[in-house]
């Protein structure tokens, strides 16, 4: 079942192409729905900050691999 | 026809048109790549065994959605539909930056093919069947990729016909394209269309997450555009970044 482990390797890596940058987009949404359900933070700000997050995120990500790849 | 075009459903058939091209021309790079390497008939079996793997993820997805409650749903799919949109837009900004070329984007082919080339000499499989193998292998992860797109844009959005007729439009599109672009403008083509595709299923993942954990857009349905166009932007600003990274400027 080689064949099968493979596609299930592609699968994966078609949503997770690096660890800490999934697990830092969960822990942001985690902290959105904290702050929306025990805060009450008003919605549509919390919306606005959750883009701005993974934004954020992605932004970091990438300064990071790039940073990483010249080493 | 003109009200999926028209109406509110032509933004999850425009995010599902760019996925499936997409991945339509990664699975025909793969396919000829392999068929010059190893004969064109295993390539061809290949060729015709993938839309099996994909018939079997769209059921598979659409039961998985049937089940899950609906309050959850956006929720769930929305976080997968971010992650694999996210995906897309950072490949493409590494990319285009120059933080990975076309050598690392073929290390996957050149991966999967070693390991089960290595099975081929421990075990009994013939090598034409293990090749076969190879292909479906590299070819079923981007059908069942555009499976799940397909299905999250319409079990979250509440009407598969416009990604089904996207994906569909992208698959059907993606031939004519590789062969009128075959000369240097389809590296850029490319680019730009893992640009878009990202920005678009990255914006639906966030709309949907959003909505799952209890946030609120201005705007309702037509949130997607201003959020698609933000990532959009960001992509851009980040690509001379990651440039002055790599040549060390910065």
């Amino acid at each position: 079942m080689v064949w099968f482990a493979i596609i299930c390797e592609g699968v994966i890596e078609l949503f997770v192409p690096d660890e800490s940058f999934v697990a830092g987009l969960l822990a942001w949404l985690v902290g959105g729905w904290i702050c929306l359900q025990i805060f009450h933070v008003d919605p549509i700000a919390e919306g606005i900050l959750l883009a701005a997050g993974f934004v954020l995120l992605l932004a970091e990500n990438v300064e990071r691999t790039a940073r990483e790849f010249r080493r | 026809m003109l009200e999926l075009v028209t109406g509110a459903g032509w933004p999850p058939m425009a995010a599902a048109f760019l996925v499936s091209l997409i991945e339509t021309l990664a699975a025909l790079g793969f396919l000829l790549t392999a068929g010059a390497e190893h004969g064109r008939f295993q390539a061809l079996i290949g060729a015709c065994l993938a839309p099996l793997v994909f018939a079997v993820a769209i059921v598979a997805f659409g039961a998985a959605a049937w089940c899950i409650p609906r309050d959850l749903i956006q929720l769930i799919l929305g976080t997968l539909l971010l992650f694999f949109g996210l995906r897309l837009l950072r490949q493409a900004v590494l990319w285009a930056g120059g933080v990975i070329g076309a050598e690392e984007r073929a290390t996957a082919y050149r991966h999967a093919m070693s390991r089960l080339r290595w099975h081929a000499r421990e075990g009994t499989a013939s090598v034409e069947r293990i090749i076969v193998a190879s292909i479906v292998t590299l070819v079923a992860p981007r059908a069942v990729a555009v499976a799940f797109i397909v299905i999250a844009l319409g079990a979250a959005g509440g009407a598969f016909a416009p990604p089904a007729f996207g994906a569909l439009a992208g698959f059907v599109a993606a031939g004519p394209l590789a062969s009128a672009l075959y000369w240097r403008p389809i590296r850029f083509t490319r680019m730009a269309i893992e640009f878009l595709g990202g920005a678009a299923v990255a914006a639906f993942g966030t709309f949907w997450c959003g909505l799952g954990i209890g946030a609120k857009w201005l705007g309702d349905d037509w949130t997607v555009l201003p959020l698609a166009g933000v990532f959009l932007g960001m992509a851009a600003m980040l690509v001379p970044l990651a440039r002055s990274r790599v040549s060390g400027l910065v």
